[in-house]
């Protein structure tokens, strides 16, 4: 069967042709269309570029001192580009323009563009990419918001933050934490979705570049639901070092998520939590790899030697190498170098050592035994040979050959404090080679203590070290210097611990097994110099080791002192006894949570009363008058605190001498004095002048402070101050003789002037007051200086204004109209002003009546209380001022668009205010607010705008009782009939006649005028009152 | 008082245009020169009084500017040169060759107002 080719027609593949070259010929035109579009536009983008730069740089750079010409010419351009920016490809651009020169920018520049970009009203334009449904677009309107610094639009943005497409939900995420310093406690507040790494750290970037930011406490959005949020403020916890969190971070170790599980370690290895390391050690087995590490890296960092054990249990136990690993650097880094290299060691007994240096090791040992006892045992080299076989560290090698349960215990001794304490032993066991007598050894650790593991390291360890030691290139090399160092004598290699094998003690090895090589061994003691030991190596024939070190070398160890005061611990010389119990200074354990030091002095006081220092904290004088005959009747002094602090002469202490305590040179704190002047009798004279008073001096609680004077034991050097009765009979003239001084600094306090005349005649006010004589145990004239000095100052109080009864009550009402009134009193005071004759009295109406109207220049510059309040009363009130006192400008405008469709009448006024509102969006919004509620209400009239400086009862025309009763007429009102309530017969009493005695009605209460009543309730009220003193 | 010449070497012409406002405002008589290559040309025909240069440019990158003036030309006019956040290593480099002094972006008209002024008074 043949194949043969389809037929196919001629034609048909002509058309065909023709059809895919017409298709490219359109597709070619199309994209020549295309580009040249895209050319000509960019064309025209650059050309608008060029001819809106120079106006923007304009308007950025105008200078408020600018000439009238380059004004003008601002102006002009801003008609200009108002004028192009009509046309959306100008808009366009225009806001291209701004955004890129925002990047460039920076400062005043950048700034003066925000501004430009919100006055051209660009923003509008990004407004209106928010309502659109391309998610380009929108993503666009927020990003030119956010860049722009729109803040305005921050309400608009947050809507966003949970929006299901993901690039405007984080443009948006970015845009509320930009646009306001809050922002990042709502969007954490609000977010459900998930923040991802590189959002954080934009979020963050903006976080930091923002100004004046002052971080909210995080740690409130640990408990969040959603768990990137908390992620995200564990991260910003640790950015910010907000170490306050610690109990829920410890909580967040415990989180099902790995990561906010790293991160909570992470916050507990910066904040070095360290009781987080029991729940560490918990919630360490049921972690991943990366948290074990993690885990192990913050116990290292802040571990002890009681997480070795647990350390030691996960190099056992756990199966991944890198957690071994960690565990083991861990530990190294608890105790350093407790753990050495253990992989890839030679072993050192299979090292050949050269013959020669062999034997250069055996004279030198030969010689170290011919050298004096008081010098240290030489450095020594051994052998290799010799040493591999016989000598070679004879405890690490008879453990490392040995029976492993023999070897523990001095191979267990590989942490610091265990390594010291042989450090310590070996020095008596050095001894070892003359005394022969058996030292005490440190009680070993038992194999169970800790793991094989443990064993096998340390052992590795020292082998190490005897590697070291046995390199031949190091003893060829250096091995001249190696036989000075041999004979280095004991006090320069003191510092270094020995290692004495527990088998040897008490057996008097052979001179070439106790060959040490000092440099096989680690340096425990950076700073520990023990000194004098040689003197001390008598004392080593004995099982106590005593040092003798000086205070300059212990100086590091705290000073240890008995917590009684009376005991005075002195530290010359430490002294460490004890048979195998304390002979390790780092067994030592000293920890002082607090130490004092006590030392007793007694401190010469002066007992000079004038070195007092007296610091008045408060001083309150409270008199009363309840009528003109008496004045000052009951003065109260109050004093708040009294210090009383003696002035130490110099310095000069007499430890050894007791002085008598003087009261007044202690230092007392009156915590409250009530010196209460009362009338002793009621014998006032006619010109008030000579008024005698009895003092009482109550000291509700002195409390003697310890300078450090020891009390003498003289019960009669102690003034009972509680008991002292003070009774002022007599004033000192001599006061006088001070007053010039303290006028001085009275005047640059410039006080009132009633004072600066009282202080201008001080004999004068010194003679209103009696003289004051002072009573009381072991009183001394000078310690009344005290007295004398409040007594001083008393006499410059204003003196009391004095009016007659009636007079008397008659102000008082007025002042209280004056305190209480507004101006609807004032036909009350117009009432009044015609009744009264007295000067006095028209002259205080005249006073009040003209500030109620406003005459009164002081009342012009702010409304008192009662005058805001009594407007307030005749405003309707709007609940959304109240909202708008404590809001935003975008939450006002929201408001705003909220009062048209549920405000009512009382917010007509309110919006009214609001259409002189300084920002403009706000008065647009009011405005359009006001005419939408005026709609929905209907014709609703608006209450009577109020001018602030014109009182309405200044423009309510006053009637007179016959025009009222004649508009009463008008009106065919019936006057109300007289209520017996207002018909009350008024009886002033006079001072001293009780109630119960001859009542004399006076004349007042026969008037009963609608005036006169009211002043006769107003005075009974005020009669009755209890406790009035004014 | 003649005003004293400053060539702007910066190839963003939105920011040259602004600074280029700024500094004349400054009192300075200020080139705009978009690239490299004709900075150098500007420079083999005159020398200004001091250059303000972006560090990366067209043709000619600010660093080589500064080694093209104060090696070739052998002059000492003072340089001062505008670089990115982040191109630490660029100013450290510029500052071997001899640049005077830098401001980074986003630039403060008004600063670099007052280090020009400085530079200049030291000369």
């Amino acid at each position: 069967m043949l194949i043969t080719a389809p037929k196919i027609h001629t034609d048909l593949l002509w058309d065909l042709s023709l059809l895919f070259i017409g298709i490219a010929v359109v597709y070619f035109f199309a994209i020549f269309l295309f580009k040249k579009r895209l050319t000509k536009l960019s064309k025209k983008t650059k050309k608008i570029k060029q001819r809106v730069s120079p106006m923007i740089s304009e308007f950025i750079f105008l200078e408020e001192d600018a000439s009238k010409d380059e004004k003008s010419s601002y102006v002009n351009l801003k008609v200009e580009i108002r004028e192009l920016i009509k046309g959306k490809f100008y808009r366009k651009v225009v806001t291209e323009i701004l955004l890129d020169l925002r990047k460039d920018v920076s400062g005043v520049a950048q700034k003066r563009l925000f501004e430009l970009y919100k006055d051209l009203g660009l923003h509008k334009e990004s407004y209106k990419k928010l309502k659109s449904l391309r998610w380009e677009a929108i993503s666009q309107g927020i990003r030119e918001l956010t860049q722009m610094q729109v803040a305005e639009s921050y309400g608009f943005v947050t809507k966003f933050i949970n929006d299901k497409r993901p690039t405007i939900r984080k443009q948006a995420e970015i845009a509320v934490v930009t646009l306001k310093h809050e922002g990042i406690d709502y969007f954490l507040d609000t977010t459900k979705h998930r923040i991802s790494e590189w959002q954080q750290l934009k979020l963050l970037e903006v976080l930091g570049g923002q100004k004046d930011f002052q971080p909210p406490s995080f740690k409130m959005w640990l408990t969040s639901k959603n768990k990137y949020v908390v992620l995200f403020a564990l991260r910003l916890i640790k950015h910010y070092d907000q170490n306050d969190a610690s109990t829920s971070i410890i909580e967040l170790v415990k989180h099902k998520n790995n990561r906010i599980k790293r991160e909570a370690i992470a916050c507990i290895k910066l904040f070095h939590i360290t009781h987080a390391l029991e729940t560490l050690q918990t919630v360490f087995w049921n972690c991943t790899v990366d948290t074990k590490i993690a885990i192990l890296d913050a116990i290292g960092n802040l571990g002890s030697e009681e997480e070795v054990a647990f350390l030691r249990l996960i190099d056992n136990k756990e199966p991944s190498f890198s957690v071994r690993s960690k565990a083991l650097a861990a530990i190294n880094m608890i105790s350093p170098e407790a753990v050495l290299p253990t992989e890839g060691i030679l072993d050192t007994e299979k090292v050949e050592i050269p013959k020669d240096i062999k034997e250069k090791k055996k004279e030198v040992m030969e010689d170290h035994n011919t050298l004096d006892e008081y010098i240290e045992p030489p450095i020594n080299e051994p052998a290799p040979e010799e040493a591999a076989d016989e000598h070679l560290l004879p405890q690490v090698e008879q453990a490392s050959q040995g029976d492993e349960t023999d070897i523990i215990p001095n191979e267990v001794e590989t942490t610091t404090d265990i390594i010291s304490n042989v450090a310590i032993e070996q020095v008596a066991t050095d001894e070892d080679h003359t005394t022969k007598d058996p030292i005490p050894i440190i009680e070993p650790m038992k194999k169970g203590d800790l793991p094989k593991d443990v064993f096998q390291s340390n052992k590795n360890k020292n082998v190490t070290n005897s590697e070291e030691a046995l390199a031949p290139e190091k003893t060829t090399d250096k091995d001249e210097t190696l036989s000075k160092r041999e004979i280095t004598p004991v006090f320069s290699v003191d510092f270094l611990p020995l290692i004495v094998e527990e088998k040897g003690i008490g057996v008097i090895p052979d001179e070439k097994e106790m060959v040490l090589d000092h440099m096989q061994l680690e340096v425990l003691f950076d700073e520990v110099e023990i000194q004098n030991r040689v003197n001390e190596r008598a004392d080593l024939k004995d099982t106590v080791i005593r040092f003798d070190v000086t205070e300059a070398d212990m100086h590091f160890i705290p000073i240890v002192v008995a917590t009684q005061d009376e005991e005075v611990v002195q530290h010359d010389r430490l002294t460490i006894d004890g048979p195998g119990k304390s002979e390790n200074l780092n067994e030592i354990a000293v920890v002082y949570e607090e130490i004092e030091v006590v030392v007793k002095t007694e401190v010469t006081v002066p007992t000079d009363p004038l070195d007092i220092n007296v610091v008045y904290e408060e001083l309150a004088i409270t008199s009363s008058r309840n009528d003109y005959e008496t004045v000052i009747s009951d003065t109260t002094v109050v004093y708040e605190e009294i210090t009383v602090i003696p002035t130490v002469e110099g310095e000069s202490t007499t430890p050894s001498e007791i002085i008598e305590l003087d009261p007044i040179s202690l230092d007392v704190i009156y915590e409250e004095i009530q010196v209460s002047v009362r009338e002793e009798e009621k014998t006032i004279d006619s010109d008030m002048e000579s008024i005698a008073f009895a003092m009482t001096v109550i000291y509700e609680e002195i409390k003697g402070v310890d300078l450090g004077v020891a009390l003498s034991s003289d019960p009669q050097t102690v003034l009972d101050l509680e008991t002292m009765e003070v009774s002022y009979q007599e004033i000192e003239e001599a006061v006088a003789s001070e007053v010039d001084s303290v006028e001085e600094e009275i005047e640059e306090q410039q006080l009132p002037n009633w004072l600066l005349e009282e202080i201008a005649s001080p004999a004068k006010a010194s003679s209103n007051k009696e003289p004051i004589q002072m009573e009381g145990p072991d009183w001394d004239a000078k310690t009344f200086k005290m007295t004398h000095e409040i007594n001083y100052f008393l006499q410059y109080l204003p003196e009391p204004k004095m009016y007659e009864n009636d007079l008397n009550n008659t102000m008082q009402l007025l002042d209280d109209i004056d305190f209480f009134g507004d101006e609807r009193e004032i036909p009350l005071l117009e009432e009044l002003m015609q009744k009264e004759e007295k000067e006095v009295t028209q002259s205080r109406i005249k006073d009040i009546m003209a500030r109620f109207q406003g005459n009164n220049k002081s009342n012009t510059d702010g409304e008192s209380e009662t005058d805001i309040s009594a407007q307030a009363n005749d405003v309707p009130y709007s609940i959304f001022e109240e909202f708008f006192r404590h809001c935003d400008t975008e939450s006002k405008l929201i408001l705003l668009g909220e009062i048209a469709p549920v405000g009512d009448e009382k917010e007509l006024y309110f919006l009214e205010q609001l259409l002189d509102d300084p920002e403009p969006r706000i008065r647009d919004k009011a405005s359009s607010a006001l005419a939408q509620l005026k709609e929905r209400l209907g014709s609703v009239t608006l209450p009577p705008k109020k001018e602030n400086n014109t009182p309405r009862a200044a423009s309510v025309p006053q009637k007179t009782d016959e025009e009222y009763e004649q508009l009463l007429d008008e009106m065919e009102i019936a006057p109300p009939k007289e209520s017996d309530i207002f018909d009350i017969g008024f009886e002033l009493l006079d001072e001293g006649q009780s109630s119960d005695g001859p009542k004399e009605v006076k004349e007042d209460s026969e008037d009963t005028t609608p005036y006169n009543s009211r002043l006769n309730a107003f005075k009974k009220s005020r009669k009755k009152r209890p406790n009035d003193d004014g | 008082m003649n005003k004293k010449r400053l060539l702007l070497a910066e190839d963003d012409e939105l920011l040259a245009s602004l600074l280029s406002f700024r500094l004349n405002k400054g009192g300075y008589d200020v080139l705009h020169v978009p690239d490299g290559k004709r900075v150098k040309e500007e420079l083999s025909e005159d020398l200004p009084d001091i250059i303000v240069s972006d560090i990366m440019m067209p043709y000619f990158s600010g660093i080589e500017l500064i080694d093209y003036v104060r090696n070739e030309l052998s002059s000492k006019i003072p340089i001062i040169i505008i670089s990115s956040a982040g191109n630490e290593e660029n100013v450290l480099s510029a500052f071997e060759l001899g640049a005077n002094d830098f401001i980074s972006k986003p630039v403060s008209p008004s600063e670099l107002i007052v280090r020009v002024a400085r530079e200049l008074n030291k000369t």
